[in-house]
């Protein structure tokens, strides 16, 4: 001590010569700063598993992609990389990866030409009824988090009678152009760059040819936490929860709904924080149910697809488009669908039916079919009113193979005007595409017993 | 910084690691007074500095000035953050009655030199737990501050001088009389 004191006066005695004549004070005065030195208490364990943490950590950033496999890191680095993903689709459009066309936020539609997705056959979802007791509901990915707690009606044999009743109108249109979502494998292509750098012990990748990925799901590893799900083939991305980190009890009893306007403001702040872009989206709104009297906990709060400005409708004439599932139990977001790629390819077709034929699909359920229960069913009449003509998503199989395109094809939505007494399925338009088969043969509409029904309504 | 590879990268951060760990812990330690928030904040020291080495410019500034800048904003930040008020920069700057975490016996221990030491200006305080507790030369610690050694030499000399008049008399006697 004396030395290091000798040696501090000795310095300080270099820079200003007059602080010799106060040595002593400056002794006693270094003395007492030492003596009060804290003890620092450092713990030689902590320092080892610090320096462990830091070489696990650079082993993650030396290769991006083993964290996936390190137990330790992966949520932490995952959930970086996800809002990497999600923020980054954006910019991969037309980066020039072979083989696609990188993903994007902004619209993008390319003229393929005419007739170029093929003779279109349209596939019903009639099918979606009678298979209703198992499916989630919700709309969006993941939405049966409510399906413990919703309460579904008595189910109720009831045959629904559609009945045009709106005004003369015409079909101008000989040909409309129809949409289909570019399929650019763009994740997968900007993915691939980053295979090159996947190493496993188990097994050497290397010696795989032509390898690219195909799907990720990543996880926020915290309570109410995240799940997502990254598509790379049909290029789209979904937000689920994490069922790990959420809440699974059975509740005995549902939760009564949030305000509409509380699940959209729910749902934009969720969109708004995890930058996911709605650039050709329109405002967010809460979808009604399919299934009126249906209670559930959860909202779906939709925002419209617009291609070109028009907005899309499903084949049961909801809006499509993103789906954010609201949970009113857990307030907060649930879940996210629908998230994907805005690059459209357009084709013109002839249109291949008139206002007559168009009326008569109309009045048997349209696009989603109708059904009928034989025996004792009430019957219910639904008036259609006059057809706007709006774009559709549906599912369509080309030329003679009946592979899923999504395409959007132009068609007159029916709206439905008398406001009848639905039971449990809810319908607010009849939908009928202007271009497209639809036969039974290709999943087209049911029309189970239709000549039994005429026969009941006019009994 | 250049490397060969991200090995060599990854090499040269674990021996500055073992260079410095200990010292930063302790330099953390004289500005929180506390053994546990010590060790966070050397942690997030040292993931910090491990995600920005490759760009780290050795032209620009030396290796030990960049790692103890880096544990320097760390400390500002969790205080600024925690007391969401813009003036702290670390444990000397809470009042007496602080409800912020800091081991007994180290505040016993400081009790004195504290109501002194808490005068000096804050560049001032660092060079003196510096020099005097940690023993580093004006060389080392000119390196660590972004100063120069005369720079570092004059600061130190202020402190003193600001500490023999910081002294009350009653002090200085009793001091003197041993």
């Amino acid at each position: 001590m004396e030395k290091q004191i000798k040696q501090i006066l000795e310095e300080l005695y270099l820079v200003d010569g007059s602080f010799r004549a106060h040595e002593k004070e400056l002794v006693k005065i270094i003395q007492e700063l030492l003596a009060s030195k804290p003890d620092t208490r450092i713990d030689q364990n902590f320092i080892k598993e610090l320096r462990f943490k830091i070489i696990n950590k650079s082993s993650t950033k030396e290769n991006m992609f083993n964290f996936l496999f390190n137990r330790r890191f992966a949520y932490v680095s995952a959930l970086v990389l996800v809002f990497v993903l999600i923020a980054g689709i954006s910019t991969f459009l037309y980066k020039g990866e072979q083989n696609g066309q990188p993903l994007s936020a902004e619209e993008a539609i390319k003229d393929v030409g005419e007739n170029a997705f093929g003779r279109i056959y349209l596939a019903s979802q009639g099918e979606n009824v009678q298979n209703r007791e198992s499916q989630a509901f919700g709309m969006g990915g993941g939405g049966g988090l409510v399906l413990d707690t919703s309460v579904y009606p008595p189910e109720e044999q009831v045959n629904y009678k559609y009945a045009y009743v709106g005004e003369d109108f015409s079909i101008e249109e000989n040909q409309v152009a129809v949409y289909r979502k570019a399929k650019g494998n763009s994740l997968g292509n900007s993915l691939r760059s980053a295979l090159a750098g996947l190493k496993f012990d188990l097994v050497d990748l290397g010696s795989f040819g032509s390898k690219k990925i195909t799907s990720i799901q990543i996880s926020e590893d915290k309570e109410f936490g995240y799940s997502i799900y990254v598509d790379s083939i049909n290029d789209n991305i979904s937000i689920n929860i994490n069922w790990e980190r959420w809440p699974m009890d059975i509740y005995e009893s549902p939760v009564a709904a949030m305000a509409d306007e509380k699940a959209v403001a729910m749902a934009d702040s969720f969109i708004s924080s995890h930058g996911i872009d709605m650039s050709i989206y329109g405002e967010g709104e809460v979808l009604k149910p399919s299934y009126r009297g249906f209670i559930s906990e959860d909202l779906t709060v939709v925002y419209p697809l617009e291609i070109e400005g028009r907005p899309v409708y499903d084949e049961g004439g909801q809006k499509y488009g993103i789906y954010v599932n609201v949970s009113s139990r857990h307030n907060r977001v649930a879940s996210v669908s629908g998230i994907s790629s805005n690059l459209f390819e357009s084709s013109n077709y002839g249109v291949e039916i008139d206002e007559k034929k168009a009326v008569e699909i109309a009045e048997q359920g349209g696009m989603f079919g109708n059904y009928y229960y034989s025996g004792n069913g009430r019957t219910v009449s639904v008036e259609l009113g006059t057809p706007e003509i709006k774009l559709v998503k549906v599912w369509a199989g080309a030329n003679d193979k009946f592979v899923s395109n999504e395409l959007f094809v132009p068609a007159l939505v029916f709206p439905v005007v008398n406001n009848p007494e639905w039971t449990y399925f809810y319908r607010s338009n009849v939908i009928v595409p202007l271009v497209g088969s639809l036969t039974e043969s290709n999943g087209g509409p049911i029309r189970i017993m239709e000549e039994t029904l005429q026969k009941d309504l006019t009994e | 910084m250049h490397h060969n590879s991200r090995q060599e990268n990854m090499q040269d951060f674990i021996e500055i690691y073992d260079q410095y760990a200990e010292r930063i812990y302790n330099f953390i330690y004289y500005k929180t007074h506390h053994k546990e928030t010590a060790e966070d904040l050397t942690s997030e020291t040292f993931i910090k500095a491990l995600s920005k080495f490759d760009s780290f410019d050795k032209n620009k500034g030396s290796l030990s000035s960049w790692i103890y800048r880096i544990a320097r904003n760390t400390v500002i930040d969790f205080y600024r953050t925690k007391k969401n008020i813009v003036n702290i920069d670390d444990v000397w700057d809470l009042s007496e009655d602080s409800d912020i975490s800091q081991d007994f016996d180290t505040k016993e221990k400081l009790k004195e030199a504290k109501k002194h030491l808490k005068k000096l200006k804050s560049n001032q305080r660092e060079i003196v737990m510096l020099r005097i507790w940690e023993g580093l030369s004006y060389k080392e610690i000119s390196l660590i501050t972004d100063n120069t050694e005369a720079g570092c030499k004059m600061a130190f000399m202020r402190a003193m001088r600001a500490l023999r008049q910081e002294m009350p008399l009653h002090v200085l006697l009793a001091l003197l009389l041993f």
